[in-house]
Parts: C-alpha cells; structure tokens; sequence
C-alpha cells in the first residue's frame, strides 16, 4: 500500500527530458567560451595600443576590427603595405553574433526544459521552437566559425608583416591567442553540433519513466552556487591542459595539443605519484573503515565516560591536515622526536619513520589514520544507535550470541553508513595532500608524490599550468571511476539487503 | 664665548639639515603594502619584521603587511597569491627574470639604483634593486673539536674526504650535518659539487643542454655526482638528514652531534645565537688540484615591486621609501651585519674574523660564479628543474636511485621543460 502511495506522487518521465535539461546546459556553456576568449582578445588588443569598450561581444569585436583596419590603412598610407586586413571586420563581427544568438537561444532552452521538468507543460511548443532555433544557430554558426577562421589568418598574415607598428599589434594578438583560438573553434563546433542534436532528439519517439520534480527545488540554490564555483571553473581551466601555460606569462600559453598528457604517461615520476595515489587511497579505504568501525562499537558499548571516549577519538579531526602535519613531523624527527627518544628509552632504537621508503609511506597513512578514524566513527556511531533495540532483543531471545548478533543484525544494519564511509574514504584517500607537505614534501626525493600532491607542486612550485592542469584532468577521471564502481556495487549491496 | 660659538655651531648644523627633511616626500594618505619574502631562514624573519616595525615607526602613515605564507617555498608562495588575484605589492627579489617576463614586476627607478654598485639589470632594465651580493658556501666546523683531534682545514678534495673519514672513524659525532629537509638547502652542496664538476668542464653547460650540444647522462657530470652522492653513501652525514631542516643544522654542530655543515655566511649568526661561546672556524672546499671555485658574484637578489604597486602613486612612493630606508647606512648596517650577508655598496662594515675569510677567499678564488638557479639569459635554467634536481639528488643521497637513473630522469624532464622554455630558441620567452 505504502509503495502504490510513493508510485503515485511521481510523475512519469522520458529520456529526452534529462538529455534535454544536461544538454541546454551544456550549450550555454559551449556557447559562453567563445564569448569569453573574444572578450579575452579584445582585453590584448586594448592593453596593445587599440581603444574600445564595447560593451556587447559583437560591438567588442566590430570597434577591434575598425580599428585594426584603421591602422594599416595607416600602415598602407605610410609605406605601401598591402597586408590583407582590411576585411576582417566583418568576420569576427559575425562570429561574436553567432556566439550571442547561440547563448540566448540555448539559455531560453535551458529555462523551458528547467519548466518542463517543474511540471509546466511545454510540450508542443518546445518541439517546435527547439528545432528552429536548433536549426538556425547551427547554421549561423558554420557563418561564424568560418569567418572566426579568416580572421586568425588575416591576424597571422598581418603579424607577419613588415610593418612593424601593424606586426606589433597583431602579432601580440595571435601569439597572446593561440589558444584562444582554439577554444573559439572547439566550443563553437561542439556547439554547432549540440544544437542540431537538440533539434534532433525532439523528434525521437519518448519512452516513460518516472519523475520525481518536487526534489530539483531543493537542489537549485546548491547546484546553482557549485555551478558557479566549482564546476564552471573547473570544466573552464580545462583547456589549460592542452597548452604549455606557465600560469603568470602571456607568452607561454601555446595549443601543444596532447603533447601534456603525453608526457605525463612517460614520466617516472607520474608513475610513482599515481602508484603512491592507489596504495594510500586503498590503505586508507580498508584501515581507516576497520578502525572506525571498532571505536564505534567500543565506544557504543562503553558503560562510563561515553562522552569523554567519544570526544577523544574525535579530537584529532578537528586539527587541520597542516598542524597534523606539523606535530607528527616533528614527533617523527629523526634526532629530535619524542617517538624516538622513547623507543630509545626502551631500547629500541631509532628508527627512520620519514627519512626512508616505505617508512615515509608508512607514516603518511598512519597520521592520516590518525586524523581521520575519528570522522568515520561519528558515521558508525549514529547508524549504531539507531539500531532497533527490537531487532537486537529478538536476536537475543533466539539465541544469537554477541558475534552472531553482530554479523546478522548490526552489520546489515550498518550497510548505509558502509556505503557513504568507503566511498567518502575513498575520495579523501585520492585527494589527500596535507599531511604528505608538511610531513615528507614528498620525499626523499619523489618517493611519497601523489597525483593530488604533484598536480600543486607542478602547477604552483614548478611554474607549469598546463602540465599540471593535465594532472588534474587525469586524477578527476581516476575519482569519478573508482568512486562510480565503488558507489555501485555498495549500492547494489544495499539492495540486495 | 666658545658656548655661544658652539651653540651657534648646532644651531647651523640643524638649520642645513632641514631642507633635506622637508624634501622628503611622503604619501599623500595612508598607505597599506603587502609583503612577501622567503620564509626559511629563522634570523632573516627577524631582521625582515624589525625592519618593518622600525619603518611603520618612521613613517605612520605607511602599513606593511607581511603576507609571506608559512609553509610554502618562495615561488609556490608567490605563485599561490598571484593565482588568487594578491600578488604583493613589495617583494624580496627572488626569480627576477620570470617575474619580469609576465609584466608583474615594474621597472626600479635610476634614483633607487643609484644606491647601489654595478646593479645587475636584465634585457637592459633593471627590476630590482640588489640588497647583498652573493656570499661564497663553505664548510663551518667544530674549532674546539678539530683542535682537540688535531685535525686540519683540508686544501684539497682528497685531504676533505680523508677528513671525513677521519671524523667517521674517531666516533664521537657525524662528520657533516645536512638539513635535506629543506629542499632549497640540498641546493648548497648541488651548487658546490656542480660548479667543481660541471661547470668547471663548461661554462656554459646549460646553454648546450638547450641548444643539444650536451647531454646531463654526460660521464663528466655522472663522476662530478657521484661523488656528491659518496658523501651521503660512504656513511659522513648524519643519519636522519631527511627529516632534519636547515634551522636545526646550527644546533647539531653546537651540540655536538655533528663536526661540520656546509652552508653560507648567513649561518654565522645562526651559530652565535644558539651558543654565543661556541668556537667555529670556516673553510671552502677545494677540488682535487686545490683549486677553488666558488658560488659568488652579482646577483638579482634584493627588492622588487609589483606592476600594480608602480601604478598607484602613493604605493609606489612607499615602496621607494621601504628601499631607500633598507639602504641607508644605519638599517643596511644592522641588515648585513645580522646576516652576514655581503654589501653592494661602498658601506664599510665590519663582519668579524669568519666573515672576513669567506670575503678574502672569494676574493683569492680561481672562479666566482652567481647560482645556477640565479643566471639569466642563455644560461637561465627552466623554472622548474631546480627542485626537480634537488628532489633527484634527494634520491642519490638515500640511494634509492643511481646516479645514472638520476641522470637519465634529469634529462628526460630537461627534455620535457625545454618544450616551455628554451631561452635560446626564444620559446616562453616574451619578445618585446
């Protein structure tokens, strides 16, 4: 009965109005990154001599073209110059428009396939608006792309010429737009392509499903704010990647293609990062879930000071991964620490704990342990207590002892918070950071990097943008699988529970 | 009669001094600076915040705000608030020529190197404003210690191992102490052993390695670090050097731990303060024939200001006003003595005995030549492979890698790094 309840307060759904609501989305960004990269080159061009505030895309590229027309029409008059500029108005004027028109129409995509999803019927008229607009941005974006086209040439030929007032200018403009450019052409054809799918997909027959609308009220102001400062930079700083940026020079952004990721899978160092990566995430994963799940039970049985265990175990999870850091590195300390001077004491000697492999490795996971253990136990803890004493009565009254009571009520019981503490663990493991700067840096040598660790050491220590962006890249990639597959089969436990 | 002749006297000397105070020209407003400086060395974050209050004292309306991170190297540091839109308006001068490249540092005025001698300038501008020259890196030993087990300052390579040795067998401390926990103090014996070994075979070593005339798997550069990495391998460091930090080197000579550390002149008040009776001598290393060649010479090392500092008037006023007041001969005293660092300007200063050898044997020295790290120009090593070297040599000295696989890495993101950077192609370079 409760079940035929739930069924009827959903409305039923197609394939298309996800596909539809992720792709507007998408759109208005593709279509937004060609706008900011003409805007990117308008600000060159000013910061080179050229003057202009056009506040629209459009009027940004026309005033920019006037005025590069003008100047080797000055260039011509002066020494005879015959360097083909004088057409480039036109071009980027007709690309930057298409940029608009592609952002207006993808975001009024967006805002019908959002009040679709509310529950607002748009149906007939979405099919036939969507395929126009589809169709029309598309086409004026072939418009576009070829004549953004023309313009980079026309820009590459004037850079080249013997003018040296006219070169100045456009050569600053191509060499500053090398990339650019090619986020103009990239996002402009995923665009393109995005809108005729759009206009496509409106014609593919619906299958039903269920739609639970209600719940994307809930989730618009947090996805909106993540959107806004998570997501939009990331995907935004992608680009990155494909050039050889050094994040503070102009003139080191160049498109070098796939040559990032390339080197990135030859290196050495990479390698060790990423075996370093998997050991500790999987360490860490497996002990840090074990040990947590001891203090719970201990702590859930513990009959005086309940408070006080509970609040010790806590502790160190309230002091930042840098102060752990600090305070075991200098517990560590080969001369000077009191882990040795104790185990000197007793007789033990000392021991290397962060001056050799695997020790350093070794010592990272237990602070990390350490640290985090706490975090984890909370999670078990309130699961723990809200077990039904019914359950475990009954379990009593059949005869289970206390490690049967355990392995058939508690942990099934406890399957949730094993889904939401792997997982979290997991992640946690691949981004750890902290405590591997403060305590190793990394070292000896390179011999504790991890990805996380070397994308900051590479990008921010080393000068190198790109090569670090690639990092990133990579290590999203190998979270959003690991956590995908681990999500799924603890999922499906839970089912199957 | 000579009271009133000499209160006439005073009264002149004070009138002459009042035009040049009243010319000083201040900000019109408050004024707030935000600083940043390298953040390793105990005693020079001393000097640095005493300075500051002792400027704020002087000049009210001017703040200065130290935003030097605690845990980060110079250039992440710098690199970290640059990406977040705080590039410091005041800076110490590290990387002169990377900075200046991306347009974040303005061009020091003629009026504030007039303060020094022969101001090192780059492409023909000068960005900074020099405040030491290079000091030469040596060995500071235990004297009490050396005296008592008869030992002597070593005038050659050999005569420095068999010292060595001579320490390791004697047992009562460790030969040397290595503070490899900072990974920029792993640079001080790279650049001994470089300099003596690579650079000595070609000077112009790094400029072949852009252009491909050399190779860092080259058999003299594989010798000249093998037998930096002996001095690790052959037992003559100290045990933890990998989780000993380059503040607490100081304490293991004093203490007894260790006889010897090579670092520079900058240690001298590093020792002093952790035990002021403590007898120490100096001495450089020398190579097989007795030579020395040493890390020394101009430097684009000192004070720098941002682009957007320049911008603005009164900032720019006030950070004129922090350089001329580090310079002036009471604070520029006060800065060199502390640190021993060496000046560059005519200021006569008087450093002490250890000082003063390290000064007359750079002088006496068969080369001087600036850090590799500290070149420009064709010999301007990518940002990068500094750390990546020393992370490497790291490697060497736990032995964790051979020399050969060291070397066959360096080059392998020697290659990598020149597809950003290759002064020599102009690659990464912003042509004007």
């Amino acid at each position: 009965m409760q079940a035929a309840n739930l069924t009827k307060t959903k409305e039923k759904r197609t394939w298309q109005h996800g596909v539809r609501l992720v792709l507007s989305m998408f759109l208005v960004f593709c279509f937004l990154m060609p706008m900011f990269q003409i805007s990117a080159w308008k600000n060159v061009a000013l910061k080179n001599g050229l003057q202009g505030n056009g506040i629209s895309m459009p009027g940004a590229a026309a005033q920019m073209n006037t005025q590069l027309q003008s100047i080797v029409r000055k260039a011509k008059l002066a020494d005879g110059v015959t360097t083909p500029v004088s057409g480039a108005a036109a071009p980027l004027t007709m690309t930057a428009i298409a940029a608009t028109s592609g952002l207006i129409a993808a975001f009024i995509m967006f805002l019908l396939c959002f009040a679709e999803n509310l529950g607002v019927n748009v149906g007939k008229k979405r099919k036939l608006l969507f395929t126009i607009l589809g169709v029309a941005v598309a086409v004026l974006m072939v418009i576009g792309i070829w004549n953004f086209h023309t313009f980079a040439q026309t820009i590459k030929d004037a850079a080249a010429s013997a003018d040296e007032a006219l070169s100045k200018v456009t050569a600053k403009l191509y060499q500053d737009n090398a990339v650019p450019a090619m986020n103009v052409g990239i996002w402009a054809w995923l665009g393109m392509a995005g809108m005729l799918i759009m206009a496509a997909i409106q014609w593919l027959p619906e299958e039903k499903g269920a739609l639970q609308k209600s719940l994307l009220w809930f989730v618009v102001p947090a996805l909106t704010m993540y959107t806004a400062f998570v997501i939009t930079p990331a995907i935004s700083s992608v680009y990155l990647a494909f050039t050889s940026y050094d994040g503070i020079t102009e003139a080191s952004m160049r498109f070098i293609g796939f040559d990032n990721f390339v080197n990135i899978f030859g290196s050495a160092r990479f390698h060790s990062a990423a075996f370093n990566t998997i050991i500790i995430a999987a360490v860490f994963t497996v002990l840090v879930n074990v040990i947590a799940l001891a203090l719970a039970v201990a702590v859930d049985k513990v009959r005086w000071c309940k408070n006080i265990f509970r609040s010790g175990f806590y502790l160190p999870v309230l002091i930042s991964g840098i102060i752990a850091g600090f305070i075991w590195r200098i517990m560590f300390n080969y001369s000077f620490g009191v882990v040795n001077f104790v185990l000197n004491a007793v007789g033990l000697g000392s021991v290397k704990f962060i001056d050799t492999m695997p020790n350093a490795l070794l010592s990272i996971i237990f602070v990390l342990l350490w640290k985090n253990a706490g975090y984890y136990m909370i999670i078990y803890l309130a699961a723990l207590q809200g077990i039904s004493a019914d359950l475990l009565e009954a379990a009593s009254i059949d005869g289970a002892n206390s490690r049967q009571t355990f392995r058939h009520i508690t942990l099934p019981m406890l399957a949730g918070s094993f889904t939401i503490n792997l997982t979290l663990a997991l992640i946690n493991g691949l981004k750890i950071y902290d405590e591997i700067a403060i305590l190793t840096d990394g070292g000896p040598g390179f011999s504790t990097e991890t990805i996380t660790y070397m994308v900051y050491k590479v990008a921010f220590g080393e000068m190198r943008q790109g090569y670090g962006t690639a990092m990133a890249v990579i290590l999203f990639l190998i979270i959003l699988v690991f956590g995908g597959f681990q999500s799924t089969m603890l999922r499906k436990r839970e089912v199957q529970l | 009669m000579k009271k009133l002749l000499a209160l006439l006297m005073a009264l002149l000397m004070m009138l002459s001094a009042l035009p040049a105070m009243a010319e000083e020209e201040v900000p019109s407003e408050d004024v707030e600076l935000t600083f940043f400086c390298g953040n390793g060395d105990v005693k020079f974050n001393e000097v640095v915040e005493t300075l500051i209050a002792g400027f704020e004292k002087e000049y009210p309306m001017i703040k200065i705000t130290n935003v030097t991170p605690t845990s980060s190297s110079f250039s992440e540091g710098l690199k970290s608030l640059d990406a977040v839109g705080e590039f410091p308006d005041l800076m110490e001068a590290r990387d002169v020529p990377m900075w200046a490249r991306a347009g974040k540092i303005a061009e020091v005025t003629p009026e504030l190197i007039a303060l020094v001698n022969n101001a090192p300038d780059y492409n023909g501008k000068y960005y900074c404003v020099p405040s030491k020259a290079d000091a030469p890196l040596g060995f500071f030993y235990n004297k009490a210690y050396f005296t008592e087990k008869g030992f002597e300052e070593p005038q050659t390579y050999e005569e420095f191992i068999q010292l060595c040795e001579a320490i390791k067998a004697d047992g009562t401390m460790a030969p040397l102490v290595v503070g490899a926990a900072d990974i920029w103090h792993v640079g001080f014996t790279w650049m001994q052993w470089y300099i003596n070994y690579v650079t000595k075979v070609d000077p112009d070593f790094v400029k072949h390695l852009y252009t491909g005339e050399r190779k860092w798997t080259e058999d003299f550069v594989a010798e000249g670090f093998k037998k930096y990495a002996d001095i690790y391998l052959n037992g003559y460091v100290e045990e933890g050097f990998m989780s000993t930090s380059d503040s607490q080197i100081a304490s293991f000579l004093v203490t007894g731990k260790a006889a010897m550390f090579f670092s520079g002149a900058h240690m001298v008040a590093n020792i002093q303060d952790a035990d002021p009776s403590f007898e120490f001598g100096w001495f450089p290393l020398h190579n097989e024939d007795g030579a020395l060649n040493m890390w020394g010479g101009p430097s684009l090392n000192g004070w720098m200001y941002s682009t957007d500092c320049a911008a603005d008037d009164d900032k720019l006023l006030a950070a004129q006003l922090w350089i001329k007041y580090c310079m002036r001969d009471d604070n520029y005293s006060y800065y060199l003595t502390t640190m021993s660092f060496l000046p560059v300007n005519d200021i006569q200063v008087d450093f002490g005995e250890i000082v003063n050898k390290m000064i007359a044997t750079q002088k006496a020295a068969e080369s001087n030549e600036p850090g590799w790290n500290s070149k420009w120009g064709d010999n301007e090593i990518p940002s990068a492979f500094r750390n990546f070297s020393y992370k490497i040599a790291q490697e060497w000295a736990t032995g964790s890698k051979t020399i050969e696989q060291g070397l066959q890495e360096m080059q392998a993101e020697w290659d990598v790094e020149i597809q950003s950077f290759n002064p020599v192609t102009g690659v990464g370079v912003v042509t004007e």
